[in-house]
């Protein structure tokens, strides 16, 4: 049986009251993400994504519904001690080498003196930084400080990691190396929370998606659900006639001019219903040179999903 | 939770101890201390009014006039006991409970407000720690930064002087605690307030207003309306009831702002005593009870219940606000 690591039900989060403007952040969002999954959390600015993950850190309380981590209410200390958490910007003591400042975050998470120098030369190395550890972190680019800050969140091996845009600031190496790691976080049976702008990692990485856009979820689902819509071939004939083109139409749901006469997508209702289009094809003497399906990016859902609208909704706690 | 306290603390006093004002401050402390390796005493007699006093001097250059003459009982020697005490409380009242104050002030006024910056406060609240553990952790660190400036000035200004001097007087490390004591007032009011206004300024400002406005207080009652008082019911005493009316402000010390000083003194955190309490530590409780008007004003019961209060009052606020904001 699969155990949930985080579950929103019905959560919503309104900022502001009294006399002032209110804005409502989340709009009764429901998320449930399992144990070893690695869940994407996607949205423009201002969609509400900082908010869900302050609720989940319990940095700030919702005003209805509920949030879980590992069955416990989010925020409460047991809940919080199942966390490992990268912010966007983390803030790192700049006074302190690598080693002593993941040593001092260590201590914050409860790690022992020895497990805490155990951990952090452990982190150091494997994030690539142990020839820098005795520096001090104000020295380091903002790559290796993005890298110092993941290994704080994962420093004390948490069952749940949640990550603000950890790729950002790294070059595509460093990059290649977080996916790694999240795929060697995931084998562990770590379950991650990844919230990223980046929609070619998510869709690289993640098992699980929700788009949220101002504060409700407008798509959600696995990458698989989401992607497969419809299926959808370029074509590349030789000597494409205007009555194959007729033919198509019948079968195809759409048929879209390419950038030649000999050059067309369309999107069928299924997969099977290529040999068709190569029947009707063939039977009017048009040659065929090429049949490709054409895979929907992450990219065209969440554009898709925003259904155009890239206003900002914007909230208090937003920074994204 | 103990792990991250120690955390916390450690983290700050570090940051405070090695960073540039830290280390300055250190230096500073240390300058004191050699200054003390150097003292000399002479017996000086001012020509002009043939008053007697002495003259500490510092590796024979720098000098410090006007010193209560430590003088033997025979006359025949320099008592180092009193120039050891007068340096003490100098050194206790002044560039510790005055100038360290102000520095530690400076130093830790940050502590709370950086705690709460986004991108750091995740960082420590994402973590099995309570926020008032934080919050406590961070006013720890600023006292232990004071503590540890204001013993290296006073400890090893004690040790200079008990090589120079021969007095290895315990009293003399008392005003450590004494000054560690003002602060937590000081910077429990500063914490509070910097929280509240959500700037690391007002822990400084409001502080520094606060505690001028207890000394206030304290000087309006001890050397302006208590006297008028005394002056008031001893000649009530003498020729009866209403005899008094002729003495100026006397329906003033008397009436409504009298006792609503009264109250804010008894209320409120008492400076000036904290500076008795140097003297008591550095010269000995004889030196309050031979001064009729120290030993008067003189209440160590009051001066602790009243600081504890304003502490336990503007610590438990400062957890409360801390515990409840949403970030």
């Amino acid at each position: 049986m699969t155990e949930t690591a985080v579950h929103f039900d019905r959560l919503r989060k309104v900022y502001g009251g009294l006399f002032g403007k209110t804005v409502e952040a989340l709009r009764g969002i429901t998320i449930q993400v399992e144990r070893g999954q690695i869940f994407g959390l996607l949205g423009p600015n201002g969609a509400g994504k900082t908010t869900a993950v302050k609720l989940l850190l319990g940095l700030c309380r919702a005003t209805g519904g509920s949030a879980t981590v590992f069955g416990e209410p989010a925020g409460t200390q047991d809940a919080r001690r199942k966390i490992g958490y990268m912010p966007e910007r983390p803030i790192l003591p700049s006074h302190l080498s690598g080693q002593k400042a993941l040593e001092h975050f260590g201590a914050l998470s409860g790690l022992s003196r020895a497990e805490r120098r155990e951990q952090a030369g452990k982190w150091l190395e494997r994030m690539g930084l142990g020839h820098v550890g005795n520096q001090k972190v104000g020295t380091y680019s903002k790559g290796m400080g993005q890298r110092i800050g993941i290994a704080q969140a994962l420093l004390h091996d948490p069952p749940l990691v949640v990550l603000d845009e950890p790729t950002d600031g790294l070059d595509p190496v460093g990059r290649r190396e977080i996916r790694e790691l999240l795929f060697e976080m995931k084998k562990k049976g770590t379950t991650v929370f990844l919230n990223s702008h980046l929609l070619q990692e998510v869709e690289e990485c993640c098992d699980r998606v929700a788009i949220l856009h101002k504060g409700e979820i407008v798509r959600g689902g696995t990458l698989e659900e989401l992607l497969a819509v419809q299926a959808e071939y370029q074509l590349t004939m030789d000597g494409m006639t205007d009555a194959a083109k007729k033919k198509l139409k019948e079968i195809a749901v759409e048929v879209d001019d390419g950038a030649t006469k000999n050059e067309l997508v369309v999107r069928l209702e299924a997969e099977s219903h290529v040999d068709k289009v190569v029947d009707a094809l063939r039977a009017d003497n048009v040659g065929i040179r090429g049949v490709v399906p054409i895979r929907r990016r992450l990219e065209d859902i969440f554009v898709d999903a925003l259904g155009g609208d890239t206003s900002v909704g914007g909230h208090p706690a937003g920074g994204e | 939770m103990i792990t991250g306290f120690i955390g916390i603390v450690r983290f700050r006093v570090g940051g405070s101890l090695k960073g540039v004002l830290g280390i300055l401050s250190l230096i500073a402390c240390l300058i004191v201390v050699i200054m003390c390796f150097g003292v000399g005493i002479d017996r000086v007699t001012e020509e002009a009014s043939g008053v007697e006093f002495s003259r500490i001097r510092f590796f024979g250059s720098m000098t410090i006039d006007r010193v209560p003459l430590a003088i033997t009982k025979d006359g025949a020697g320099h008592d180092p006991t009193v120039i050891h005490s007068w340096l003490g409380e100098t050194l206790a009242s002044w560039i510790c409970g005055f100038v360290g104050i102000f520095i530690g002030l400076v130093m830790t006024c940050n502590y709370i407000t950086s705690a709460s910056e986004r991108g750091s406060v995740e960082l420590t609240l994402s973590r099995p720690i309570p926020r008032p553990i934080v919050v406590l952790s961070e006013y720890t660190a600023g006292l232990i930064v004071v503590g540890v400036l204001t013993a290296v000035v006073m400890g090893g200004s004690w040790f200079a002087l008990g090589l120079r001097l021969g007095v290895w007087s315990p009293g003399y490390l008392v005003p450590i605690l004494i000054v560690v004591a003002k602060f937590a007032i000081v910077s429990a009011v500063g914490m509070l307030f910097a929280l509240l206004g959500r700037h690391w300024a007002l822990a400084i400002m409001i502080p520094i207003g606060f505690w001028f406005a207890c000394y206030s207080v304290e000087q309006a009652k001890d050397t302006f309306l208590d006297p008028i008082r005394e002056q008031v019911d001893s000649i009530e005493k003498e020729r009866g009831p209403g005899a008094a009316a002729g003495v100026p402000m006397a329906s003033l010390a008397k009436g409504g702002v009298g006792k609503s000083v009264d109250i804010l003194y008894v209320v409120l955190p008492k400076p000036s005593k904290f500076d008795y309490l140097v003297k008591w530590a550095c010269w000995g409780r004889e030196s309050i009870e031979e001064d009729e008007a120290l030993k008067k004003a003189f209440d160590p019961a009051n001066i602790i219940i009243s600081s504890l209060a304003w502490l336990v009052i503007c610590l438990g606020v400062c957890c409360l606000l801390f515990h409840f904001r949403e970030f």
